[in-house]
């Protein structure tokens, strides 16, 4: 396992440098830059020169990929040249929304996909279970965006329930900010959930089949009970591996949904760095994206085989 | 009056027998309504266009003045919602053919404690004419009429200018002519310090701005304690959180096809204000085919403004001909609707006598923060379509149109933008501008309007300019929005009209 | 050997046929033109003014659009796994034919492809390269290519060991030939399979990027689009808000039956097989 862990943890530097210059590159041959955005209306070629020069625009390439590099390392991740505002902090500020949103996704997928998986991997020959199963095939097939639009149409603007977009800061109204994250979160985790009833109900199919089951059963324990006492550990396994790789569509998720209900998080930062040629912003926010999946997917890589003996013997 | 009170609120206070302002603050906070009813005094005010900095003087984006100008920084005269020039640090001035005079007043302190002083006002307009300046005012041209600037004593300041100039006065309320000091500049940006009726307390990004009341403030004090600005650029969310209780108003209603809604509740008001705004189809007049006057005057009679009208402000906005939109900021407007009128017949005789019979491509960029005009370019496009124009779209966000339309390359055949800036004709007199409008006759015009100081003859020039825009067919004039706000009713005093570039709240209360 | 033909075949194989029908008549006609603006009779219900769905918020006809939308969506659909499929299948192939330092590149830089989400790969792309239906489907297609890759090349790996193969190379067949003799023909159904599930995610990419703004641009119809517009009006017109939505969800359905089903048909070992990968 040593000599495994050492292995992947150096791929992972290797693939985090590729992702960087990668990032750097793409990000560095954006059309229109900074200097002109600010100075919008005003612009002329001798103030956008001294106004380039005096946010580093003039220095070559490397040498601002390597202060860009070194800065993420000391946790110093510059200063938006637009708002003029650290982008650490606000990437901080921004988590305070998205990572509720994140987590309250995933909740609702989970409340969502267990009992259901279960039940139609139980039930899988009988009505309800195809029903279920039939049901889940259909939420795959319904864009996030689209189940949020569904939701304010109905929760929203007929009964008036909740608003159909914008935060309320935490500091202000902390109830408020949960009822302005109940519909993003619904939205988001319901598709989740639609993907991952599949993958428990597969998972509680396969392990009906095992042996340990079949014992359970003759020992008197009836089909729940056995599930419940032996199966939903093992069946736990490919569950949390399909989280963990999920993190890549929460996040693709997160940044449609911020859009759809107007939630000032890392997604719509993103989506708005990107309209106003914030390049500080934006490589910084696709380097943690990206570094945020590589990293989960070595854990998940590694925790996999550690709980799985078959897989560590091989 | 010295304390923090007006005298209502202080015989309010008194009776309830609630003594300090802390706990007053408390009952507030709680929302009780105890005793007597006690008055809410915390106004949260939707806005769609978060500021991008803020800074006045560094950066033209309209929510910055919006929020913060006559609220936190002050200028030498504010401009009222109708677009009257009033005073502000400045409480008289005199004009003495070329020279202003303004006396200062003697009692503005900053919010970092300092004194306001005219070598402040100095400072400030030095550094708004100095072209080196960095990032240089994004109105250096309302200077541009200015010979010097004075420091008589430290409360009274003399501008002098080359000649008489119509607008130096009305330019002087705009954002960018905000008075800022020496000792804070350079962190404005990001912590305004103004000597303004409220406080900057916090921004946090892409959520809010909060603004606190300024007890020390020189002049009459704000009413309110403080202020919320929520950043919310979907308008049926908007106008939600306005109906769930989130919002106690609307700053900018885009929205309209909701207001019915709103006009009937009783727990709003509506406030319809002079239109304000000059929505044009830019026309890149440098650009090939569109050189020829006949193209453009084609163009022009290609597009309906009752369908834009209608399709985009739900009836809430007033035709326009030429580049002046009927409100008091801009006296001298005339009707020019009916030069260049809709005739899709006419149009294509036109293009065919152009050489364009066999049909014609063009380029159109909107701009896609913006709602009308990601609208109006599907009705352009089906309205040229209809004259044997095909439109390729190609939309943009509002920082690269700055930087590649407005700037930059200005490689584009149509945009569709509104001009919200007040009195801003004068910039068909420059032929870089960014619709490539030659004239150098109609640009002396400009130059005689601006200096004449005879009203009469002023504004028959300036109907002759607007005219000859219009039959230039330059742009396609479109429409002026309605200046639209929506509060709930028991908000009083909100300022309805947008001709100010400011949101001023310091007369504001809750009833 | 006569199977009986899997349900989520025929149910797919209905669906996908239907959105491929309503494209090619769209292209020929539709009830009204689709850009054709009648401010005069916005947002009329349906069958009202004649319009059998309805207008929009510009008095466009809901259903012509819809139609245009169709075409849209096959399109973006058929570029990009055409683009996934010509880089990613020769990668993976050549991969899994050379093994060493080329496999290991090759794997190497579709991890750290995997790890860029799609969604953020072509808010990129839609920067350097203005937003656009090609940008949106060239960055969706680049996006798709490691998985091609991978699939490709674990299945290439199997048929790498067969014995068939091992003879095939004693003999002393060069790369190219075993790739285009034994690999691809024994790959194709992996290819497929991969393909058609590719279809129903670049249906979803290409909706929410155009919702967002940075896929196809105003001016050609698209369901992603028509959602973000209808969102202003879903007050007033609710159903705006539905037909563009169920036209997506339907063809995502329809394109990951197919996938199953013809997953199922083929030969019920490829899901272990491709799940290995």
């Amino acid at each position: 396992m040593g000599p495994l862990i050492l292995s992947r943890a150096a791929g992972l530097v290797v693939a985090l440098v590729a992702a960087s210059v990668l990032i750097f590159v793409v990000v560095n041959v954006l059309p229109g830059d900074p200097a002109s955005v600010i100075l919008g209306t005003a612009a002329t070629p001798g103030a956008l020169a001294q106004l380039r020069q005096q946010l580093g625009l003039d220095q070559p390439a490397w040498v601002r990929y390597l202060e860009w590099v070194g800065g993420m390392l000391h946790g110093d991740f510059g200063i938006s040249p637009i708002s003029r505002i650290p982008v650490g902090p606000e990437i901080l500020q921004k988590l305070t929304v998205s990572a509720p949103l994140a987590l309250g996704g995933t909740l609702v997928a989970l409340v969502v996909a267990i009992p259901l998986g279960a039940l139609a991997g139980i039930r899988h020959r009988r009505p309800s279970g195809v029903v279920i199963s039939a049901l889940s095939l259909g939420g795959m097939a319904v864009p996030a965006f689209w189940a949020g639009l569904l939701l304010i149409s109905l929760f929203a603007v007929r009964l008036q329930l909740v608003p159909s977009g914008g935060f309320v800061p935490w500091s202000q109204d902390p109830l408020g900010s949960l009822t302005s994250l109940a519909l993003p979160c619904l939205a988001l985790g319901l598709v989740q959930g639609a993907v991952l009833t599949r993958y428990v109900r597969s998972a509680v199919i396969d392990v009906q089949r095992q042996d340990f089951m079949r014992t359970a059963r003759a020992q008197g324990l009836s089909r729940w009970q056995a599930l419940v006492r032996h199966g939903f550990r093992n069946a736990a396994i490919p569950v949390v591996t399909v989280l963990g790789i999920q993190l890549t569509s929460l996040i693709v998720g997160a940044v449609v949904i911020e859009n759809v209900f107007d939630l000032p998080g890392l997604g719509l930062l993103l989506f708005q760095a990107v309209g106003n040629r914030d390049l500080v912003t934006v490589q910084d926010l696709v380097m943690l994206l990206t570094a945020a999946v590589l990293v989960v997917n070595l854990v998940v890589d590694l925790s996999y085989r550690l709980l799985d003996p078959r897989i560590r013997a091989r | 009056m010295t304390a923090g009170f007006t005298r209502r609120e202080f015989l309010r206070w008194g009776g309830a027998g609630v003594a300090g302002l802390a706990a007053a603050e408390l009952v507030a906070a709680c929302g009780a309504e105890g005793t007597g009813r006690v008055r809410k005094d915390t106004l949260t005010v939707g806005i769609v266009q978060e500021p991008t900095s803020l800074d006045p003087t560094a950066d033209a984006t309209a929510s910055i003045a919006l929020l913060l100008r006559d609220n936190v920084y002050e200028g030498l005269v504010r401009l009222s919602p109708n677009g009257e020039v009033l005073p502000q640090l400045a409480t008289s001035w005199q004009r003495q053919d070329n020279v202003y005079t303004f006396h200062l007043t003697p009692e503005a302190r900053w919010h970092d404690g300092t004194p306001f002083t005219a070598q402040d006002v100095k400072f400030s307009f030095d550094r708004a004419m100095n072209p080196s300046t960095r990032p240089p005012n994004p109105h250096a041209d309302y200077w541009e009429p200015v010979q010097s600037v004075d420091v008589v004593d430290p409360h009274t300041i003399r501008v002098t200018l080359k000649e008489y100039s119509f607008n130096f006065l009305f330019h002087m309320g705009a954002g960018s002519a905000s008075i800022v000091s020496p000792r804070t500049i350079a962190t404005d940006a990001t912590h305004p310090i103004g000597t303004g009726p409220f406080r900057f307390q916090s921004w946090n990004h892409g959520a809010s701005l909060t603004l606190v009341r300024n007890d020390a403030y020189w002049g009459r004090k704000a009413r309110l304690r403080k202020v919320v600005f929520r950043f919310i650029t979907d308008p049926t969310a908007m106008n939600d959180a306005l109906l769930t209780g989130g919002l106690d108003a609307i700053g900018q209603v885009e929205g309209t096809q909701q207001l019915a809604a709103f006009k009937s509740n009783p727990r709003f008001r509506v406030m319809e204000g002079q239109p304000v705004g000059k929505v044009i189809v830019t026309i890149n007049n440098a650009s090939g085919p569109l050189r020829d006057l006949r193209v453009r005057r084609a163009l022009s009679r290609a597009v309906n403004r009752r369908s834009w009208i209608e399709g985009i402000w739900n009836g809430y906005a007033v035709p326009i001909g030429s580049h002046a939109c009927p409100n008091q900021g801009e006296p001298y407007y005339i009707d020019t609707t009916s030069i260049n009128p809709y005739d899709p017949a006419q149009a294509r005789q036109l293009l065919q006598a152009a050489g364009y019979g066999s049909g014609l491509t063009l380029r159109l960029a909107p701009i896609s923060d913006f709602a009308y005009s990601m609208q109006g370019a599907e009705i352009l496009q089906s309205e040229l379509q209809e004259v044997g124009v095909k439109v390729t779209q190609q939309p943009v966000r509002f920082a690269e149109w700055l930087a590649t339309i407005f700037t930059g390359p200005q490689n584009f055949d149509l945009t569709i933008v509104d001009h919200v800036e007040e009195r801003d004709i004068g910039n068909y007199g420059n032929p870089a501008y960014y619709w490539h409008y030659d004239n150098p006759t109609l640009a002396g015009w400009l130059r005689q309007a601006d200096a004449d100081p005879d009203q009469t003859s002023r504004n028959a020039l300036y109907a002759k300019i607007q005219r000859t825009i219009a039959e230039d067919a330059v742009n396609i004039f479109v429409a002026s929005p309605h200046s639209l706000a929506v509060t709930a009713a028991d908000v009083r005093g909100y300022p309805s009209g947008a001709v100010s570039p400011s949101l001023y709240l310091a007369d504001t209360y809750f009833a | 050997m006569r199977r009986r033909l899997p349900p989520s075949l025929l149910a797919g194989g209905v669906l996908v046929a239907l959105v491929v029908l309503v494209a090619v008549v769209a292209t020929i006609w539709t009830p009204r033109n689709p850009t054709q603006v009648d401010v005069v009779r916005r947002l009329s219900g349906i069958g009202q003014n004649g319009f059998l769905l309805g207008s929009d918020q510009l008095g466009r006809d809901e259903l012509s659009l819809l139609m245009a939308g169709a075409r849209t969506t096959l399109l973006v659909g058929v570029v990009t796994v055409v683009i996934a499929v010509a880089v990613g299948v020769p990668l993976g192939g050549l991969a899994a034919l050379f093994g060493g330092a080329l496999e290991e590149a090759v794997m190497r830089v579709s991890d750290v492809l995997l790890a860029f989400p799609a969604l953020v790969l072509a808010i990129l792309f839609a920067a350097v390269f203005r937003p656009g239906t090609v940008t949106a489907m060239a960055a969706i297609g680049i996006a798709f290519v490691p998985s091609f890759a991978r699939v490709v090349r674990g299945a290439g790996l199997q048929v790498m060991e067969q014995d068939y193969v091992t003879v095939a190379r004693g003999w002393g067949s060069g790369p190219l030939r075993l790739m285009v003799r034994h690999l691809l023909p024994n790959v194709g159904s992996v290819i497929i399979v991969q393909a058609t599930v590719a279809f129903a995610i670049a249906i979803l990419a290409e909706a929410s990027l155009s919702y967002l703004g940075l896929g196809t641009t105003p001016g050609t119809p698209s369901w992603g689009l028509m959602l973000a517009e209808a969102q202003t009006y879903l007050a007033q017109a609710p159903l705006l808000g539905v037909w563009p939505g169920l036209c997506i969800g339907l063809s995502v359905l329809g394109f990951s039956l197919l996938g199953d089903g013809i997953r199922d048909l083929l030969d019920p070992r490829l899901v272990e097989r491709m799940a290995q990968t």
